[in-house]
């Protein structure tokens, strides 16, 4: 067991992945206190609710005067919704999805507009590019919106550089083990040429001392985090393969795992642990970074002149 | 509204940790302003300017940068808090529903305490009281997840009290839950769960409020009624005996209620 942990810990080390958020402080324990504050006597709850709806208010009108500038161009298109609405309701679509970021499971259309927006759920194309914009300018993250079938989910990608081995982010210690065990599932998938059979995966991670059928002392059910929860954060996608008996699984990268890292950090990772420096040395991951860059800058030139004048 | 990359490196940081204490927030500083060539001359004045900055920037979506002091190790702490309430919070989050209403449980038993803590066998003993079954063990997890989180403070003797974070965050919600048990500091009139009172009029006074305002003074009176106070100036010595006698007693209950949890498993 230690030479997997240590193992790990210099694969942590050396991660390039740079993951882009971490559990909010202080939403957990504060919300706890919502659920008592409800329960405890008509009265209470209703002075409260009282006041948080005057605050409401209070704060719209605040923010009516401080960024009205933000909604000229949004008034025109949606009428029935005034700035001061508006601006409250994308602060109220940053907080929620900073609060739903923590699990990392992509946020949805649906979620928000069931939550937040409400009535007001067909003003959610203006609202969400200004949450965007938001994101950008205030935290540094990039809201992301998945494609084919995660279309209408989103994920917050880190906008600074988190590379480096002493990131200015802290994960607990159990959080880092698994993004160390995270960057070894997605190198195994790239080196394989990007697809592996779910046997191949866990007859590999066996070697390193992770058996499927006993929980792992750090990961505790490795199935349930591999085909589960990595899955639902969106870093692994797997595919049933039709007519096979028995039944078959095709794991590749998620979309996360793309907007995260890339082929080349995937690469030089691995040539790190081989103690090789030059990457062409691989001859097809090689050619694979360099289509997959590519294909990158091509769909950055069709979609860069659009994104500059959302920006704008 | 927007932030340097600098100073959103800061606001990253403080996100993911929630607490800093004073010395890591200027090795923080530091590392954020070194990445983006920022000079750095008054290490101080750029703090203050950087979390004005950021503070300004989020007020809108209720968070908010604040600068607390643990009462127990009396360090200076950094938190970033919440400053609105709002439902969809209860949706997501670290904590299980259970672990939640366990932690409510605890806020309760140490806010209406005599001395504003608690023993951490009695913390860990909540859990007999949960609607839902949880385990000793599961408990005494639980309360180091808290402990790591700042979430509740353990001092050297085993004895658990409110953490700046949860002090700080729950203020608000704790001076009103608890009008005759949470009083604020006659000083600085925050919340002091624990600190140390008058023997005359009942005020409290942090003790680290005390130590300053006591310094400036020739006698030591209650800043209300102006009685002489009776604690001690050095308080760390008198605390440090009776600290010593606790902690014999409690690390010997806590490991015969070890036992007792392993045999029942």
């Amino acid at each position: 067991m230690d030479r997997i942990t240590s193992i790990l810990l210099v694969m942590v080390a050396m991660t390039t992945i740079s993951v882009s958020f971490v559990s909010a402080g202080g939403g957990p324990i504060y919300s706890s206190f919502n659920t008592p504050a409800k329960n405890i006597g008509n009265k209470d709850c209703s002075c409260k609710e009282n006041s948080v709806l005057f605050l409401k208010e209070e704060r719209a009108t605040k923010l009516l005067s401080t960024f009205s500038f933000n909604t000229m161009a949004a008034k025109k298109s949606v009428p029935s919704l005034n700035q001061g609405d508006q601006d409250r309701l994308i602060s109220e679509v940053v907080r929620f999805i900073l609060v739903m970021d923590q699990k990392k499971y992509p946020i949805k259309k649906t979620e928000i507009n069931k939550h937040i927006l409400k009535e007001h759920s067909k003003s959610f194309p203006i609202i969400i590019g200004e949450v965007t914009k938001r994101f950008s300018e205030v935290f540094g993250f990039q809201l992301k919106e998945l494609e084919n079938k995660h279309k209408g989910s989103y994920i917050l990608i880190n906008e600074l550089d988190c590379d480096s081995v002493d990131s200015h982010l802290r994960w607990s210690e159990i959080e880092d083990s698994k993004r160390g065990l995270l960057m070894v599932v997605l190198s195994l998938i790239f080196m394989q040429g990007n697809e592996i059979t779910d046997c191949e995966l866990w007859s590999f991670l066996s070697k390193l001392g992770i058996k499927l059928d006993q929980p792992h002392e750090v990961f505790g059910d490795c199935k349930k985090l591999i085909t589960q929860e990595w899955v639902r954060q969106c870093y692994l996608e797997m595919t049933t393969v039709p007519n096979v008996d028995p039944p078959v699984s095709q794991i590749r990268w998620g979309q996360r795992a793309f907007l995260e890292t890339s082929k080349r950090k995937m690469l030089s990772f691995v040539s790190k642990i081989y103690g090789i420096e030059d990457l062409s040395l691989w001859t097809s991951q090689w050619a694979d970074v360099q289509d997959s860059e590519a294909v990158n800058e091509q769909s950055a030139e069709n979609s860069g002149p659009s994104t500059s004048s959302q920006s704008r | 509204m927007s932030l340097n990359p600098s100073q959103q490196m800061l606001l990253q940081s403080i996100f993911s940790t929630g607490i800093l204490n004073g010395s890591d927030i200027f090795k923080l500083l530091k590392k954020c302003c070194q990445e983006y060539d920022v000079l750095m001359e008054d290490q101080k004045n750029v703090l203050l300017s950087y979390v004005r900055t950021i503070n300004e920037a989020v007020a809108v979506y209720g968070l908010r940068i604040k600068k607390t002091i643990d009462e127990v190790d009396e360090k200076s702490y950094y938190c970033l808090v919440n400053t609105v309430e709002s439902n969809f919070t209860l949706l997501s989050t670290i904590y299980t529903q259970n672990e939640l209403d366990f932690f409510k449980k605890l806020v309760e038993s140490i806010i209406t305490s005599e001395k504003g803590n608690i023993g951490s066998i009695a913390a860990v003993n909540i859990s007999d009281n949960m609607s839902k079954k949880m385990s000793k063990s599961d408990a005494e997890d639980l309360l180091d997840r808290f402990i790591d989180g700042k979430w509740i403070g353990k001092t050297k003797n085993g004895r658990v009290y409110l953490g700046c974070r949860s002090v700080i965050e729950l203020e608000q919600y704790l001076l009103s839950m608890y009008e005759d048990n949470a009083i604020r500091c006659n000083l600085c009139k925050s919340l002091c769960t624990q600190g140390s009172s008058c023997n005359k009029c009942n005020i409290r006074i942090h003790h680290h409020c005390a130590r300053k305002y006591f310094k400036t003074m020739t006698g030591q009176k209650c800043p209300d009624c102006k009685t002489v106070w009776n604690e001690p100036e050095d308080r760390s010595s008198q605390n440090g005996q009776h600290d010593m006698d606790v902690d014999t007693s409690s690390s010997q209950s806590s490991t015969s209620e070890r036992k007792r949890t392993s045999s029942h498993m």
